[in-house]
């Protein structure tokens, strides 16, 4: 350090000039702001569980739904739509006894149909005398069987269409099966019903998502919502089917706790809505046709929005957009009734593709941008139309 | 308010307990001169009392975790320090030196000749270097850095930090004498 920087040193240090009054205010003002708020933060009462609660609910539902589906994957096979439920207790055959049933000898295994029906098996022995011809028809399987009352595996359709000239007294066992080739291919049908939706319903928004942060001041509660409508499908065929379902209640909603005027209050926004979608149903799995997975879309009209504030209700129907689409995506498993009736049950999941939020006095629509979204447990009974 | 009755550790035991009282007898007791720092580094006024409105409150947070473990001075010293550096970092100022083709006067200053210097404009003159400039000037004369100290502080090379300081003293010296003649 040269001379003049210890000259310069001692210049600045022993100068003469105060900071302005002002300055120490403006300090005063932060050192206040920053106890109240130390003293905030301390005294307010925060919901430290908040994060569990909310997760935990989460991962019930969620739980619930892939228990659900899991449990309806797994079920035993039931029969196509449109045909009846077995009266009979289904046996369970083996794949020789599946092959080896009935006048006709071959019967192939795939597209097999479990369905009940009293007959009488007879042996290759009386087989012979009554069929000569059987003995030339291919794959010909011998099978001693005693006469036996048992469910039989009718054979497919390409097998009884090559044996047209079945006996009168034999068609009989085929008597509601229509051999004609326009028959295999008119399979479609509609159907009717009631739905129920539960739902876990969210409103997408930067709030929803701070509050689901455990240092967060306001706290996101889960919450739940119920949805019934009425729906018709039509069948086009084994795999496909269209859907139309007219929810004339269906509710979506957020509820969350937080600091309002100084006070922890609870808060939860309501919203009703008569939706309509239309659902893309794709049987994908060839044995087990019950289970379905979908895909579609939605379009809601807004009845009524409300807020609720500790206890009070305001109506804020103007702060939320008249219509909400979105799309949906979902799983269903359809299980036959009798005469004509089927309980369906689904796992779905739909989010909006629109802000809902309109905007008011006080927040703009471009500033608050919420989606719906929900998850959806869907129950419908359905009856099948002839 | 006579600040100086009161001894430190007094001081500081009330700052911890947020007492208003011994708050402002802190202040009183280091502003006059960590405003002086604060404008030899600022250049100007409004600049000098952001920085020490920001150092005290960063001052009076710390002190609940002060340990007199040395100088209470040294320690406010420092984070002024730090907050005027920081200010000009934010500013992006922090960066601007003296351009190579300034013309540097030849300047000899005998060390009694010093003592006929005034000091009234010496800020004035102070400001007249580049923000980077004068930094490490008052780093390296104030504080009492080293040029390889200076060079982390405001990541630049040592070479940088020499040749600023040295240009920026002479000039300095040059444009005090200019005015003292």
């Amino acid at each position: 350090m040269t001379s003049f920087d210890k000259w310069y040193k001692h210049s600045i240090e022993s100068r003469q000039e105060d900071p302005p009054e002002a300055l120490w205010d403006a300090i005063q003002n932060d050192l206040d702001v920053e106890q109240v708020w130390t003293r905030l933060d301390h005294a307010l009462p925060v919901n430290n569980k908040k994060p569990f609660y909310t997760i935990l609910a989460v991962a019930a539902s969620l739980a619930l739904l892939i228990s659900a589906g899991i449990w309806m994957f797994n079920r035993p096979e039931n029969v196509m739509p449109g045909i009846s439920t077995p009266s009979l207790a289904e046996y369970k055959l083996n794949s020789m006894e599946r092959m080896a049933v009935g006048p006709l000898g071959v019967i192939h295994d795939r597209n097999i149909i479990i369905r009940p029906k009293e007959i009488m098996i007879t042996t290759t022995e009386s087989l012979v005398s009554q069929w000569p011809a059987f003995t030339d028809m291919p794959s010909y399987t011998h099978i001693s069987r005693p006469p036996a009352f048992v469910s039989y595996a009718e054979p497919d359709r390409q097998t009884l269409l090559a044996e047209r000239s079945l006996p009168s007294s034999e068609r009989s066992l085929y008597a509601d099966i229509d051999f004609s080739e326009d028959a295999r291919k008119k399979n479609t049908s509609w159907q009717i019903g009631v739905t129920g939706q539960l739902a876990n319903t969210w409103m997408v928004n930067t709030k929803t998502m701070e509050g689901l942060q455990s240092d967060h001041l306001t706290t996101t509660n889960a919450t739940f919502g119920n949805n019934i409508g009425l729906h018709a499908t039509w069948i086009l065929n084994q795999r496909y089917k269209i859907k139309n379902e007219w929810q004339i209640l269906s509710r979506t909603g957020q509820s969350y706790q937080e600091y309002i005027n100084g006070q922890y209050v609870a808060t939860s926004l309501d919203l009703n809505y008569i939706n309509t979608a239309i659902l893309f149903y794709y049987h994908p799995f060839e044995k087990k046709r019950p289970h379905a997975v979908a895909l579609g879309l939605y379009a809601g009209m807004l009845q009524e929005a409300t807020r609720q504030k500790d206890g009070d209700i305001e109506r804020i129907t103007g702060d939320y957009a008249s219509f909400d689409y979105g799309l949906l995506l979902g799983y269903e498993y359809e299980h036959r009734l009798n005469k004509g009736f089927s309980l369906s049950s689904g796992i779905y999941t739909r989010y909006g593709l629109t802000n809902i939020f309109a905007g008011n006095q006080i927040v703009p629509a471009y500033l608050n941008q919420t989606r719906n979204a929900a998850f959806l447990l869907s129950f419908s009974l359905n009856y099948q139309l002839q | 308010m006579q600040a100086n009755l009161y001894s430190e550790a007094e001081i500081i035991k009330g700052c911890q307990q947020n007492d208003r009282f011994h708050q402002e007898i802190l202040y009183r007791r280091f502003a006059r001169k960590m405003y002086g720092i604060c404008l030899s580094y600022a250049g100007d006024r409004s600049l000098a009392q952001d920085m020490l409105q920001e150092a005290f409150m960063k001052i009076f947070k710390g002190l609940r975790d002060f340990r007199s473990s040395g100088s209470l001075e040294g320690w406010i010293r420092r984070i002024v320090t730090r907050t005027a550096i920081d200010h000009l970092r934010q500013l992006s100022r922090i960066e601007s030196f003296i351009d190579d083709k300034q013309e540097i006067p030849e300047t000899q200053t005998e060390a009694s000749a010093l003592d006929m210097l005034q000091t009234k404009d010496i800020l004035k003159q102070v400001a007249r270097l580049p923000e980077g400039a004068r930094a490490i000037f008052n780093l390296f004369a104030l504080e009492g850095y080293t040029h390889k100290e200076i060079a982390r502080e405001l990541n630049i090379s040592e070479g940088t930090s020499k040749s600023q300081y040295n240009r920026a003293r002479t000039l300095l010296m040059a444009w005090i004498i200019e005015t003292n003649t």
